[in-house]
C-alpha cells in the first residue's frame, strides 16, 4: 500500500511538474507582452528585467491614441460580428443539407468545398482582388466580410457535418411525424443539438477575423475600414519597432477576444473533443 | 431553440449588416476617396508623419493634395502591388519592391514611367549617382527595357561594419582606428575573442547580407568585368578568387570571430547584440543609426569600410546605392501632377527635413551636408557601392552562393567543396538557359 502511494505520489510529481513548464511556457509570453507593454523602448533592449523599472502606463495611451485604435475597434467589431454571425448560418445550414438531404454530386461537391483548405491565403489575393474588382466590391466592408465568409466556409462544414450526421434520426423522424418542416428541424432541434460545435466554430472564427488583416490590407484601402490589426502595424517599421507602444496596442487587441473566449470556455473543450471523435 | 432566441438571434445579426451598409458599400463606399489627390504607396509605416507632414506643406505651397499610404511589413506591400496591377489599380507613385528583372516586367507592362526626359532636365543633379543606377537601364540590359531613368530615389544607404569602441578599448584595440586591411581585420577579431567578447555579428540568416558581404570582396578580387565574366560563365566559381573569397569566411570561422548563431540570425537580432554590447562589430545598412539610438542611445559606435584584401587588383565596394526609390505610374492619369510632386520632395528642404525625421541618408546630396556626423560618414560611401551591372546572376546560383557561404560559416563544406557546388549549379543554370 505505502509501495503504490509513493509510486502515485511520484507519478503526480512528475505530472505537476510537466504540466507547471508547460503553464509557465505559455503564460511567460504573455507576461512579458504585459512587462513590455509598461517599459521604455531602451529598457527592453539593455535592462533584462521582468518587471519596468518605471511603469510607463501613458504606454497605453499613447498606443490607443497612435494606432487610433478606436475606429479600428469598432470596425473589427463589426467585421467579427458579421462576419462570425453569416459564417454560423452559412456553414450550419450547408452541412446539414451535406448531412441529410440526398443530391447529386453531394460528396463530389463536399470534397470540392473541402480541398479548399489547401489553398494558401496568399495564393488567392491576386484571383479575389480581380473578382472584387469586377463586382465593385474592392474597398468595401461588404467585400472583406465575403471574403472572410467564404474562406471559413470550408473548415465550417469540416466540423459541423460530421456533428449534423452523427445526431440520431429518430428525432428528427418523430418530428417530421409532429409536421415540423425541414427548416424546422434544421433550427428547432439540429442547431441546438450542435451547440458545443458551433461554440468552436465561433470562437475559432473570431480569433481568425480578429487577428486577420493580409486580406484585409490588399481588399481595403481606405484607411477607415481597416481592422484593428492595421492599428497595430502603426508600431512596426521596417528598420525599428515600437516595441512598448505595440505591446500595449496587443494587450488591447487582445482583451475582446479573451472575454469572448471566457464567455465560450465550456462549450469549446466540449465542442473540440466531439469533432475529434466525430470528424 | 426557442421562437424567442432566434429572433434575437435575427435582430443582432441584421442590425450589425445595417452597420456594414450604412457605413457605406460597393461604389457608394469607393466614391469615398479624393480622385484628385495623388495617391502613393509606401511601405515604410515609421514614416507616415513624416510622409503626412510633407503632403500637408505641399498642400499649403501649391492646393494638390497628397495622400501617403503605408503598408507593412514589405511582403504584404508587395501582394498589394502585385494585386494592383493584375487589376490595374496601382496608385500614382508606388515601389513593386522588387529585383530588376521583375521591375523590368513592370516596365514592359506599362506600369512605370519613364522618367529620361525629366531627369535629363537638370532632375538627376540633385541625386546621388549611385542611387540613380539601380533603377536605370542601359542600352544594352538582358530585359530589353528601353534604356533610361525610371526611379526616383527618396534616400540611399550602404551596407558597413559598425564598431563598438569602448569593446574596442576594452580589448585594447584603437577605437580611433579601425581595421583597414584583412590582415588587420582578423587580428582584431583575435584580440576581442581573447577579451572575452564577440568579435563580429550580422544577420546572416538572411542571405542577402551574408551574399552582399561576399560580394564586397568580389568587387575586390574581379572587378566589373570579372563580374560580368562570372555571370556570363566565362569564369568559372572554382577560379582560384572565388575559392579564397569562400576561405575568407573560413579564416573568420578558424579565429573564431562569427558571434554565435549567426547563420540562423536575423539581422533585427544582430542588431539587438550589437547594440546591447554584446559582439563588437557589426555589418549593417545606414538605417543601423536610427535602429542603435532606438535600442541603446548610449551606445559608442563608428563606423568602418569591410577590410580589403592588401594585394587585390580593384576597389573594394560595399552594397547600397538607393534606399528606397519610388516609381510613377505611367496609366495614372494624374502621372505629371506625381512627377511635379517627386520633384518637390527631393529638394534639399524636403529631403533635409525627411532625413532628420528618419535618421537615413537623403538621395538628395546636397541634403546630405546638413546630416549628423555618423550619417555623413555613411554618406561619402554611397559613391563606393557596386556599380550597375548590364545583367544579374540567376537567383538559384545566388541562393547557392549565399547557402554555401553559410556551410563554410558552420563548417560543414570547405572553400574548395562549396566553390565547386555553386558551379556544379552554375552549369545546371546555363543548360536551363540554353
Amino acid at each position: 500500500m505505502n509501495s503504490f502511494k509513493t509510486k502515485k505520489q511520484i507519478l503526480d510529481f512528475i505530472t505537476h511538474a510537466i504540466l507547471l513548464v508547460v503553464a509557465v511556457t505559455c503564460i511567460f509570453p504573455v507576461f512579458w507582452m504585459l512587462s513590455s507593454s509598461l517599459k521604455t523602448q531602451e529598457e527592453i533592449f539593455t535592462k533584462m528585467t521582468l518587471l519596468p523599472e518605471v511603469w510607463q502606463w501613458s504606454n497605453y495611451v499613447d498606443a490607443f491614441i497612435k494606432a487610433e485604435f478606436g475606429m479600428y475597434f469598432l470596425n473589427s467589431i463589426i467585421y467579427t460580428v458579421v462576419g462570425v454571425s453569416a459564417i454560423v448560418l452559412v456553414t450550419s445550414m450547408a452541412a446539414y443539407g451535406f448531412a441529410r438531404l440526398e443530391f447529386w454530386g453531394k460528396n463530389f461537391l463536399f470534397y470540392l468545398l473541402i480541398s479548399t483548405l489547401l489553398i494558401p491565403i496568399p495564393g488567392v489575393f491576386v484571383p479575389l482582388y480581380l473578382l472584387l474588382k469586377k463586382l465593385s466590391l474592392l474597398d468595401t466592408r461588404t467585400g472583406l466580410l465575403l471574403c472572410y465568409i467564404s474562406g471559413a466556409l470550408a473548415f465550417g462544414l469540416f466540423l459541423l457535418r460530421s456533428f449534423f450526421e452523427d445526431l440520431p434520426k429518430e428525432i428528427e423522424e418523430a418530428a417530421l411525424i409532429d409536421g415540423c418542416s425541414r427548416f424546422g428541424i434544421y433550427w428547432r432541434i439540429a442547431l441546438p443539438l450542435a451547440k458545443p460545435a458551433i461554440a468552436t466554430l465561433v470562437i475559432l472564427q473570431c480569433l481568425a477575423i480578429w487577428n486577420e488583416f493580409l486580406l484585409a490590407l490588399v481588399v481595403l484601402q481606405d484607411k477607415a475600414k481597416m481592422p484593428i490589426q492595421r492599428g497595430l502595424m502603426v508600431f512596426q517599421g521596417t528598420f525599428i519597432t515600437d516595441y512598448p507602444l505595440l505591446m500595449a496596442g496587443l494587450t488591447i487587441a487582445t482583451i475582446p477576444i479573451v472575454i469572448v473566449y471566457l464567455l465560450m470556455q465550456k462549450h469549446i473543450v466540449k465542442g473540440i473533443a466531439a469533432g475529434a471523435l466525430k470528424g | 431553440m426557442s421562437r424567442g432566441r432566434f429572433f434575437v438571434f435575427v435582430k443582432v445579426f441584421f442590425f450589425c449588416l445595417f452597420m456594414v451598409i450604412s457605413s457605406g458599400c460597393g461604389k457608394k463606399e469607393s466614391s469615398k476617396s479624393d480622385d484628385s489627390a495623388i495617391k502613393v504607396w509606401h511601405w515604410m509605416t515609421d514614416r507616415q508623419a513624416a510622409f503626412d507632414k510633407l503632403a500637408e506643406q505641399y498642400y499649403n505651397e501649391t492646393g494638390i493634395k497628397v495622400v501617403f499610404e503605408t503598408y507593412a511589413p514589405t511582403d504584404v506591400y508587395k501582394n498589394k502591388i502585385t494585386a494592383a496591377a493584375s487589376g490595374q489599380l496601382l496608385p500614382d507613385i508606388f515601389n513593386p519592391l522588387s529585383d530588376k528583372r521583375e521591375l523590368a516586367s513592370y516596365i514592359k507592362a506599362g506600369f512605370i514611367a519613364n522618367l529620361t526626359t525629366e531627369m535629363n532636365a537638370g532632375w538627376k543633379d540633385v541625386f546621388f549617382e549611385k542611387s540613380l543606377v539601380q533603377n536605370m537601364f542601359d542600352k544594352n540590359n538582358e530585359w530589353g527595357v528601353e534604356p533610361g531613368y525610371y526611379g526616383v530615389p527618396l534616400d540611399v544607404s550602404s551596407l558597413m561594419i559598425y564598431y563598438n569602441k569602448d569593446l574596442f578599448a576594452k580589448a585594447g584595440l584603437d577605437a580611433n582606428n579601425p581595421p583597414k586591411t584583412w590582415k588587420e581585420f582578423i587580428e582584431a577579431g583575435k584580440k576581442l575573442r581573447a577579451a572575452g567578447i564577440q568579435p563580429f555579428v550580422s544577420g546572416f540568416g538572411e542571405s542577402w547580407l551574408v551574399g552582399s558581404f561576399a560580394a564586397s570582396y568580389q568587387w575586390n578580387l574581379f572587378g566589373k568585368q570579372g563580374i560580368i565574366d562570372t555571370i556570363e560563365g566565362k569564369i568559372s566559381y572554382t577560379d582560384p578568387r572565388w575559392v579564397r573569397i569562400f576561405g575568407l569566411f573560413n579564416e573568420m570561422k578558424e579565429n573564431k570571430m562569427f558571434a554565435s548563431g549567426i547563420v540562423t540570425m536575423i539581422n533585427k537580432d544582430a542588431e539587438r547584440t550589437f547594440a546591447t554590447g554584446k559582439a563588437a562589430m557589426a555589418l549593417n545598412g545606414s538605417w543601423g543609426v536610427n535602429v542603435y539610438k532606438s535600442m541603446n542611445s548610449s551606445l559608442q559606435y563608428g563606423i568602418m569600410y569591410p577590410p580589403a584584401l592588401s594585394d587585390a587588383k580593384y576597389p573594394l565596394l560595399v552594397f547600397g546605392g538607393d534606399g528606397s526609390s519610388m516609381f510613377v505610374n505611367a496609366m495614372s492619369p494624374k502621372k505629371d501632377k506625381a512627377i511635379a510632386f517627386l520633384k518637390w520632395f527631393t529638394q534639399r528642404q524636403q529631403q533635409s527635413f525627411l532625413a532628420k525625421e528618419t535618421l537615413n541618408i537623403p538621395s538628395n546630396k546636397e541634403s546630405a551636408q546638413d546630416l549628423p556626423q555618423i550619417l555623413k560618414d555613411f554618406s561619402k560611401s554611397i559613391n563606393n557601392t557596386f556599380e550597375n551591372l548590364p545583367m544579374i546572376e540567376s537567383w538559384q546560383v545566388t541562393n547557392y552562393i549565399n547557402t554555401n557561404l553559410q556551410s563554410v560559416i558552420i563548417g560543414e563544406k570547405t572553400p574548395q567543396l562549396a566553390a565547386e557546388e555553386v558551379q556544379a549549379e552554375k552549369q545546371r543554370q546555363m543548360k536551363v538557359r540554353k
